[in-house]
């Protein structure tokens, strides 16, 4: 098994050498859900047909979840202790990594849904089943997610934003400040929320931190940032945030259904 | 009208019912002490009527200073405690659970220019109570496991196998519901569930460390080779350690969405 992850990680090494980071935006729809379906349709038809080969059944195995999962490790140590401009988790390697791990969590929830029994399984389904939800979201859905940022002020309405790349692209949205607000303690003067009243096509919206606003679904609007010359109590502009994820849905299912098996597996640990 | 002029009678009820819980489950040799849980409950009923008194007297929840969250942790801390001994009976968990959550009692009757400083907007969410109580929880059991694995290594048996096995299986559950509950709340505040923040990717190493661990387990050849099974527990822990504290003296951490300073 070294030997087999010694190459796969050279071959992602020399293509990382070759072609630079992964470009994630080629994943973008409806690449990203094709090749989604073709890989768990193939996987799919491996396990039906040769599913006791001792190829595949290592590749499901607990070891191979442990080399994963060890390698991994040393991943996250590595890209943790990079500067965060080198994007490692976009990084061939990694991305290797994560596709691996992908398709070990295939075949073995395929395998096991085969005699599935949820008095037996449910732990174990849901456990697995939210990692693969929330890493298939997470890697397939990545080409689909657009984050643009707008500075939004109150002379006029605003309908662009620019992206990570730094390129201008229409919102869909007109947006404009109606007003800002920033509510101060009234012991120590420190502030406590920032608050921004939006048209957002002229429809009054209140943003504030930790408080989006949903503008169609698979879509939200942020406050991230205001004028810092207006911090003691009025702003003239703010930068909004606009996340459009379309994958959100499955991963908060990923998530909660993690949760769920977690919560599982503490109850029922003897 | 409850202010935190009134704190220290209701703290020290409550850590008086807390300690005698602890005690009781200590003297109980097998199973679980009705007392011993019946005390703490108590305890944590008294300490639950402070924060809710002072939710009405302040009309808004007392999450935005870190003097009121400081309540939340050992309010949590001790129901985290109560949950584990009620499933599992560890009948250490409950004094544990108290000297953790007596900390931050202590720094909250020592520290009162903490009960009014604000807390900055992006703190202010209901994830972070729970998110931070869970973590901690997690960080405590997580320490004992790595004693274990000393101890283990020292002593060079896998006798204590076993224990750091349930120890791990708690420690897990509650530092991916950590994990997972940061996750919404990141979604919620800055708009991705993950964004490999280098905090996010210490906390991701730590995760996978531990993963290791529960599957190596599965192999029954881990008992024979207890040196590496027990490492893995040692590196776990290092690395939560770097998650907690070691990644803020890392240059890449100046820009981490995780910086409140």
């Amino acid at each position: 098994m070294t030997k087999g992850w010694f190459l796969y990680l050279l071959s992602a090494t020399l293509i990382e050498v070759w072609t630079g980071h992964a470009d994630l935006q080629l994943l973008a729809f409806p690449v990203g859900i094709a090749l989604g379906v073709a890989a768990l349709a193939v996987l799919f038809v491996l396990d039906r047909e040769q599913g006791n080969h001792p190829w595949l059944r290592s590749l499901r195995s607990p070891r191979m979840a442990g080399w994963l999962l060890a390698l991994l490790t040393l991943g996250c140590i590595i890209g943790g202790c990079l500067p965060a401009a080198s994007s490692f988790q976009t990084s061939w390697p990694f991305i290797a990594l994560l596709a691996a791990l992908f398709v070990h969590l295939t075949l073995l929830l395929l395998h096991r849904l085969r005699r599935f029994c949820w008095k037996r399984d449910g732990t174990f389904l849901l456990i697995h089943g939210g990692l693969w939800l929330a890493l298939s979201g997470g890697m397939l859905g990545a080409g689909d997610t657009d984050e643009l940022r707008i500075r939004v002020g109150q002379e006029e309405p605003v309908t662009t934003g620019v992206n990570a790349q730094g390129r201008l692209k229409p919102l869909g949205h007109a947006l404009q400040l109606k007003e800002f607000h920033i509510e101060t303690h009234p012991t120590d003067g420190f502030p406590v929320q920032y608050t921004a009243a939006v048209w957002v096509d002229n429809t009054p919206v209140r943003l504030a931190v930790n408080s989006p606003y949903a503008v169609r679904p698979g879509e939200d609007l942020y406050l991230m940032s205001f004028d810092p010359a207006g911090a003691t109590g009025e702003a003239a502009f703010c930068i909004l945030l606009l996340v459009r994820q379309p994958w959100k849905y499955p991963l908060l299912a990923g998530i909660l259904l993690l949760m769920a098996g977690v919560a599982r597996m503490m109850w029922k640990q003897p | 009208m409850v202010t935190w002029t009134i704190y220290l009678p209701f703290a020290l009820c409550a850590i008086g019912c807390w300690l005698a819980g602890a005690l009781l489950a200590l003297r109980r040799q097998a199973g679980r002490s009705r007392t011993s849980l019946a005390a703490t409950a108590i305890g944590l009923a008294v300490y639950a009527s402070f924060i809710v008194g002072l939710w009405l007297s302040l009309e808004r929840p007392p999450l935005r200073t870190l003097g009121e969250t400081r309540l939340w942790y050992s309010l949590f801390m001790i129901a985290s405690g109560w949950m584990v001994y009620f499933r599992w009976h560890y009948r250490w968990i409950p004094l544990f659970s108290l000297l953790v959550a007596a900390v931050f009692i202590v720094i909250n009757l020592l520290r009162p220019d903490i009960h009014d400083r604000s807390l900055m907007p992006a703190l202010q969410s209901l994830w972070f109570v729970p998110h931070v109580t869970v973590y901690m929880f997690s960080y405590s059991v997580f320490g004992c496991a790595f004693l274990l694995a000393l101890a283990g290594i020292g002593r060079r048996t896998p006798a204590y196998l076993p224990s750091a096995d349930r120890l791990v299986n708690i420690g897990m559950a509650f530092l991916t519901f950590g994990m997972l509950s940061g996750c919404i709340w990141a979604k919620q505040a800055w708009g991705s569930y993950w964004s490999w923040d280098p905090k996010e990717t210490w906390a991701a190493a730590t995760w996978c460390a531990y993963l290791v661990y529960i599957h190596r387990r599965r192999n029954p050849a881990s008992t024979r080779q207890f040196t590496i099974t027990y490492g893995w527990l040692i590196v776990g822990f290092l690395l939560l350690q770097m998650c907690w504290y070691g990644v803020n003296f890392l240059p890449a951490a100046s820009r981490s969405l995780h910086s409140y300073n």
